[in-house]
This record gives C-alpha cells, sequence and structure tokens, in this order.
C-alpha cells in the first residue's frame, strides 16, 4: 500500500538536482519538474493514484536552497496575526531531536490559535531521501519540517539572529513585531511554553 | 509580575551569553590538558610558535568530522610556519560517549591527526574562550591575544565548494603583520554537550 509519506520519498528520489517541492495538502503540486522521463512519467502516474486515494493532511517538505528564499516567506513576509516558532535542527543533532517533542506538543495545543510551529532542518540536501524525510516519516512528525540548504551559513547566521553563534538549536518565537531568540536546548514542554506565552499573549 | 521577571531573566541570560568568552583583541588564557598520547600540553611549551590555531572539535559531531581532513591539512600547511593546531574536545563524554577520552585516542590514531588533540575533561576551558560549537576556531597570535574566531572556510559541507579559507587567509594575514580580514565568522555547528 502506498501511503502518503512514502510516495513523498519516492518523488523525492527521482527529483533531487532540481529543487525538489513537494505536495501542498494532498491537493497540489507546488513545483514539479516537466522534463519528460520514464521516472518521471512513474511519478506522475504514481501522483495521480495519491490524488485519487492519498490522506487529506499530508504535510509539505519545501527546501531552501537560497536563505533569503526563506527569509522572505517565514521572517520578511509573515501573516502579523500568527505567532510563529521557528526551530532550527536537524537530524544528526542530539540535543535538537530529543527536544523535538516539545515543538510537536505545543503544535498540537495550540493549533486552533493561530500558531504555527515550523522545524527548519539543517540536513544536508545530500541526506534528505536517505535520513530526513525517514526520520519525519518514523516520529510521525505533524509540524511543518522545511529543508533550509543554504551551504554560506557566514552570510545568513546574522540575519536570524545576531547573537546567535552557529550552535544548533535555537528557537525564534515571532509574533508582528515581538520577538524572542532562544540559543538552548528545551528540556520540557513547560519550559517551551513559558518562552511561548511571552510572545503570544 | 512573573511576565516582567521572566522577560528580566531572559534579558539577563542573553547579556551573559553575548558577552561571555573572547572577543578579538582579548588575550587568552594558556591551559594545561591532556592529549591523546597521555602527556598534558599547554601552548606555552610551543616555544618556536609564532601563534596558536585553537580548534574546539570533537569526535561525533557531522561538522566537526567533515573538517577532520581540512585541519590535518592546515596543520601540514601551518604548523612549519609557525601556527601549528591545537584542537581541544570540549564535550561530556557522559552525554556523547563518541567523545570520550578513549574514542579521541582511537580517532586520532585511525585518521591520523598530526596536530594535538586535547581533552578539555574538566569543561573549564571551552568556557573561558566563549566556545559554543563544534568546530570552533580560535586563532592567537603568539602574545595569546585572540586575532580571529569562527570558522574554518565557507564550506563545511563540500570542501571543493569553498570559496573564502577564512582560517588559512587569517593566519597568512597575521603573519605578514596584516589587517584579518573577517575577524569573525559564524558557521553551523554542534553545541558543546555540557550538563
Amino acid at each position: 500500500m502506498i501511503t502518503s509519506r512514502s510516495l513523498s520519498v519516492f518523488l523525492c528520489k527521482y527529483k533531487i538536482g532540481n529543487d525538489t517541492y513537494f505536495l501542498n495538502s494532498g491537493k497540489k503540486l507546488k513545483t514539479y519538474s516537466s522534463n519528460f522521463n520514464m521516472s518521471g512519467f512513474l511519478n506522475m502516474i504514481l501522483l495521480g493514484l495519491f490524488l485519487l486515494f492519498g490522506k487529506e493532511s499530508f504535510s509539505q517538505l519545501v527546501v531552501y536552497d537560497n536563505f533569503d528564499d526563506f527569509e522572505k516567506e517565514w521572517l520578511l513576509e509573515r501573516d502579523a496575526e500568527m505567532t510563529y516558532v521557528i526551530n532550527f535542527w536537524a537530524t544528526w543533532c542530539v540535543p535538537c531531536v530529543k527536544e523535538l517533542p516539545y515543538f510537536e506538543s505545543l503544535n498540537e495545543q495550540y493549533a486552533k490559535d493561530n500558531v504555527k510551529v515550523v522545524l527548519v532542518s539543517l540536513d544536508f540536501k545530500e541526506n534528505l531521501n536517505s535520513r530526513l524525510l525517514p526520520f519525519i516519516e518514523e516520529k510521525g512528525l505533524k509540524s511543518e519540517v522545511i529543508l533550509l540548504a543554504d551551504d554560506h551559513t557566514n552570510d545568513w547566521i546574522d540575519k536570524v539572529d545576531t547573537s546567535w553563534s552557529g550552535a544548533i538549536p535555537i528557537t525564534l518565537f515571532l509574533k508582528g513585531e515581538k520577538r524572542l531568540f532562544v540559543e538552548k536546548q528545551y528540556h520540557s514542554l513547560k519550559e517551551l511554553e513559558e518562552d511561548f506565552l511571552s510572545i503570544h499573549q | 509580575m512573573k511576565q516582567l521577571v521572566l522577560t528580566v531573566f531572559a534579558a539577563v541570560t542573553t547579556v551573559l551569553t553575548a558577552f561571555g568568552g573572547y572577543k578579538v583583541g582579548d588575550v587568552a588564557d594558556d591551559f594545561s590538558l591532556k592529549g591523546t598520547d597521555d602527556k598534558i600540553h599547554s601552548l606555552s611549551e610551543l616555544k618556536d610558535a609564532k601563534g596558536y590555531v585553537v580548534i574546539f572539535t570533537c569526535n561525533h559531531c557531522p561538522y566537526a568530522k567533515l573538517y577532520e581532513d581540512r585541519i590535518i591539512a592546515l596543520q601540514e600547511e601551518f604548523e612549519p610556519m609557525g601556527y601549528p593546531i591545537i584542537a581541544i574536545n570540549p564535550n561530556d563524554p557522559s552525554i556523547v560517549e563518541e567523545d570520550s577520552f578513549e574514542n579521541m585516542k582511537k580517532r586520532a590514531k585511525e585518521k591520523g591527526f598530526n596536530f594535538l588533540y586535547l581533552f578539555d575533561e574538566k569543561q573549564s576551558v571551552y568556557p573561558k574562550y566563549g566556545a559554543t560549537k563544534t568546530p570552533h576556531v580560535f586563532l592567537l597570535n603568539k602574545e595569546r591575544v585572540v586575532k580571529y574566531i569562527g570558522a574554518i572556510d565557507d564550506n563545511a559541507r563540500d570542501a571543493s565548494a569553498v570559496q573564502e579559507r577564512y582560517l588559512a587567509n587569517a593566519i597568512r594575514a597575521l603573519d605578514a603583520g596584516k589587517e584579518i580580514k573577517p575577524s569573525v565568522t559564524k558557521a553551523i555547528g554542534c553545541s558543546i554537550k555540557a550538563k
């Protein structure tokens, strides 16, 4: 049986090299390479199957090769009413992986409350299929995961926050003009929620 | 009130983080740490050095691993010029076992490390320097004045795509008595593991 996630892995497998974008909420494709080839053709068939049988709540995974695109979408052109909890992490980062459940809980708890939890993975792009997507599936992550794959870290770390040393995990809480940057690992949901509420209220 | 306390606490934490550790121009302390050769080492024993390349790094971190070969090459390139590399593992192995002293020895042997690989067992050196991640570089001159802080180069993932060798450029500038530019850079790294 084809699950939505395994399909995404399949789609992804053949699309690396282009900017690989995924299905958006199971309804439409965000970006898709149009070069016809056999694997692409198979993908389209699978895509068709997916659209027929796929789940509604399929989560997307967008790859940002360029920090500026990420910045525009998530830091600059934000919804002013929305509280954003933006966590930078990676599958190889032990403390990051440990604190992920608190972000998942926060996402679940405040989903109907104008809150968006975004998990910005800093995994390497070549590990998208081998590590990141399997990890998301294994952990059953419900929060939105995106991949920021801009190698030129020295050019963009300060744009996230000038006090950021470059170590992960970090979390950015944003609502309108309010902003809180935290460079540490959370050890409980309560601890995370306290920082979150200082911005969310 | 609780809100205010939290805010003040957050502000204090931020300030402490921002001001902890050395900045370019500060004089760095020497240290005595055990190396993978089971001997105690300090900067002062490196009598011929014209400067010191202190790199906080470790075994387990993927970013540290990506730089192992490049650190070996840097030692080959700059140690003869008088700028030896001193690598220090700052991590608590009770958190990441791969960073234990025994595993450091193993790694040094496997990779044929040609530089000192020391263990900050008491975790007393890295906070003084203000290292927060691995790898994290501090270039010191002969008088241990900090001249450069940050990354080794501008592409951790792909050595062949490096455009700017920050550390190499900084060492050459220091050696030539020229201004080091940039003197601070930033890269993603693994947070230093402490309890």
